[in-house]
């Protein structure tokens, strides 16, 4: 698998970011969110984003759909995305992008989804909206996902409010309504963080049997590495806004360079080694704070994102 | 560390039984059975998990064992008391002895009493510190916990989730309980700050010698800090053994499967099983064994005879038909 990027290589990837920065300016100080991001989604291919809360992964795939809230804002930056760079479309044309070309799901479904619309109306609505189908015919086709995405008696469940679904048949929903229009692109962000194990494990499921299908790229979110692990085919690490590890999902998993992802990998509980103390920086200490000077930044300047092997780039100061 | 066998909680055939309140037809109010026929036994210094998937009961239990809900039947024994029966005024200073940590540790604390408040109050309401002593005591608690003293000063909203957690914990240690009951405490956090949260229930543990209670989905981390498991589905133990065995060699289907489930941290072992269908409502549980529709290896008896707990292997009780012929897959270690 991790050789097999040379071909990613020759046709343009699906989605990419350059430079982009997302800070947010509070009252009191800067937030940089999002700095220096540089990610390329090849065509068909899942790349995870993985990192601790407040590390900036939601906003770079906020920032991506533009939907960055106040007072956050893109500051410089690109994303390519099929040729063209969204900052730079006029927000009419952006809207027919998001939930169209790109689409996304969200961590928790029962807040995505609006509670006073049936879920067969809300998925309808987005078919009538961006490929201008007729009411029936949206009826008829959102019917026809709900099967495809493994809901049982699709045409009753069609007229379900989304609190009479289970959490699992929820992102169900969400994952038939950001399938409608087929997107090249889709970023799951958190998609299983709220569901129970076996539940987890049939939506992952399902996300990989549509990618495939689909020939779908996925920006996929999670702070769950067992997740990353058997989803993802490059795996990027944020820290602090920052892509401090960028590699091929097993390259990450066995010859991890940044000491910030080896930390995240000691923190794992893993089956076997019982009662093990884990391996843990202090609590309230910022990982930069201990980190070798190597990876460290200094005087605010933040090292660069460098190639140490074929597609695997690590953030340090050493030539 | 547990070198007794000493059982210092024992839950005996515990019943608990929801009414709902019925759209309509308000004479018939159904009945939802959270909890059916529960034993379980804990033993002193140590820590038995409790998994399952949500709605399966598990926290209903915690409730029934803290005295927070009433048990339609069934006893409950703890230093020799049956705390089923007893009364509010009864059970106050058994309360003592059993605490509770909470999931969500941005709910569970009072967002306008300063930390030194909360961890005062239980001295206060169990006049069991001279007012004198109380400031002692709490500096002496946020110590336990890794926190420092001036945070004593602060509110909940000033601390990370880890550090509310740590709070909540703290709380719990107050009155030097005997066991602890954690509902699920480390699954709204952060990987590394759920590494630190476990580590210190683990100190805690050999400090005070505590049993604890774990209520959890996460099988890694009951595999990490539990003796013993109890596996529950709608609302019954479908099995339960010593830590390692049930790791290697699981007795009930849905233990497989929840093992199955579990995603690993190795991108080289790929998944095998996805597990298929979801909890049935346990207003309508199915007949017979309430597992057959979801498993693979159910029979036509499966669906129309319930299998009972029963010992499969020494300390090993298991509620499956077919457990003596199937051979289940549990996690490579």
């Amino acid at each position: 698998m991790i050789n097999n990027h040379t071909a990613a290589n020759v046709t343009p990837p699906c989605l990419s970011l350059h430079d982009l920065h997302t800070y947010f300016f509070t009252t009191e100080r800067l937030v940089k969110a999002v700095q220096d991001v540089n990610l390329s989604i090849p065509s068909g291919k899942t790349v995870a984003m993985v990192g601790e809360s407040g590390c900036g992964k939601s906003m770079t795939a906020l920032s991506i759909l533009r939907l960055v809230p106040q007072p956050g804002r893109i500051v410089s930056g690109k994303i390519n995305f099929n040729n063209e760079d969204l900052l730079q479309l006029p927000i009419e044309e952006m809207r027919r992008v998001r939930g169209n070309r790109i689409a996304m799901i969200f961590q928790d479904p029962m807040t995505a989804l609006n509670h006073v619309f049936t879920v067969g109306n809300q998925i309808a609505e987005v078919l009538q909206h961006h490929k201008g189908l007729s009411a029936k015919l949206a009826q008829q086709q959102t019917i026809e996902l709900l099967h495809l995405v493994g809901i049982p008696n699709p045409r009753q469940r069609y007229h379900d409010y989304p609190h009479q679904l289970s959490g699992g048949m929820r992102q169900r929903v969400m994952i038939a309504s950001a399938l409608s229009c087929d997107p090249d692109l889709l970023i799951a962000d958190e998609p299983t963080t709220a569901l129970d194990v076996t539940i987890q494990a049939q939506i992952m499921a399902l996300l990989n049997e549509q990618q495939q299908q689909r020939r779908m790229s996925t920006l996929l979110i999670s702070h769950d590495l067992g997740v990353v692990a058997q989803n993802a085919d490059i795996v990027a690490i944020m820290y602090d806004g920052l892509i401090v590890e960028q590699a091929p999902v097993n390259t990450i998993f066995s010859a991890a360079q940044h000491p910030y992802t080896r930390e995240l990998l000691n923190c794992i509980p893993t089956i076997g080694q019982r009662k093990k103390r884990l391996n843990i920086r202090p609590q309230s200490e910022s990982f930069w704070d201990n980190c070798p000077g190597d990876f460290a930044p200094h005087d605010s300047k933040i090292p660069p994102l460098q190639t140490a092997a074929n597609d695997h780039f690590v953030r340090h100061w050493n030539a | 560390m547990a070198s007794s066998t000493e059982t210092i909680l024992e839950i005996k055939h515990l019943h608990k039984s929801f009414k709902l309140n019925s759209s309509g037809n308000s004479l018939k109010r159904p009945l939802l059975p959270a909890v059916i026929d529960v034993s379980l036994s804990l033993k002193k210094g140590q820590t038995l998990g409790l998994v399952g998937e949500s709605g399966c009961g598990k926290s209903t239990i915690s409730k029934l064992i803290m005295g927070l809900l009433k048990a339609d039947s069934g006893e409950i024994i703890f230093q020799g008391h049956d705390i089923a029966q007893l009364n509010h005024q009864q059970m106050r200073p058994l309360r003592q002895k059993m605490q509770m940590i909470f999931q969500d540790p941005y709910a569970s604390l009072n967002p306008r009493m300063t930390i030194f408040d909360t961890l005062a109050e239980p001295f206060k309401i169990h006049h069991s510190a001279a007012k004198t002593t109380i400031q002692s005591r709490v500096n002496q608690l946020l110590e336990h916990v890794g926190l420092e003293q001036e945070h004593g000063w602060r509110f909940p909203h000033e601390f990370s989730g880890g550090q509310r957690q740590r709070i909540g914990i703290a709380r719990a240690l107050a009155l030097t309980p005997e066991v602890i009951i954690a509902d699920e405490p480390v699954s709204a956090l952060d990987l590394s700050i759920q590494a630190q949260i476990i580590n210190l229930l683990q100190d805690l543990q050999q400090q005070f010698g505590l049993s604890y209670l774990f209520i959890s989905h996460d099988l890694s981390v009951v595999e990490h800090l539990c003796d013993t498991v109890a596996v529950m589905y709608l609302g019954r133990i479908v099995e339960q053994a010593p830590i390692a065995d049930f790791f290697e060699r699981p007795h009930h289907p849905y233990s497989e499967m929840l093992l199955q489930a579990l995603p690993i941290a190795d991108p080289r072992c790929k998944k095998r099983v996805i597990p298929h269908g979801e909890v049935p409502s346990p207003l309508t549980p199915p007949s017979g064994c309430p597992f057959h529709p979801r498993c693979c290896y159910a029979q036509p008896q499966c669906s129309q005879q319930r299998p009972e707990l029963q010992q499969s292997a020494p300390q090993r009780l298991v509620a499956c038909h077919r457990s003596a012929e199937i051979t289940l897959e549990g996690v490579a270690s």
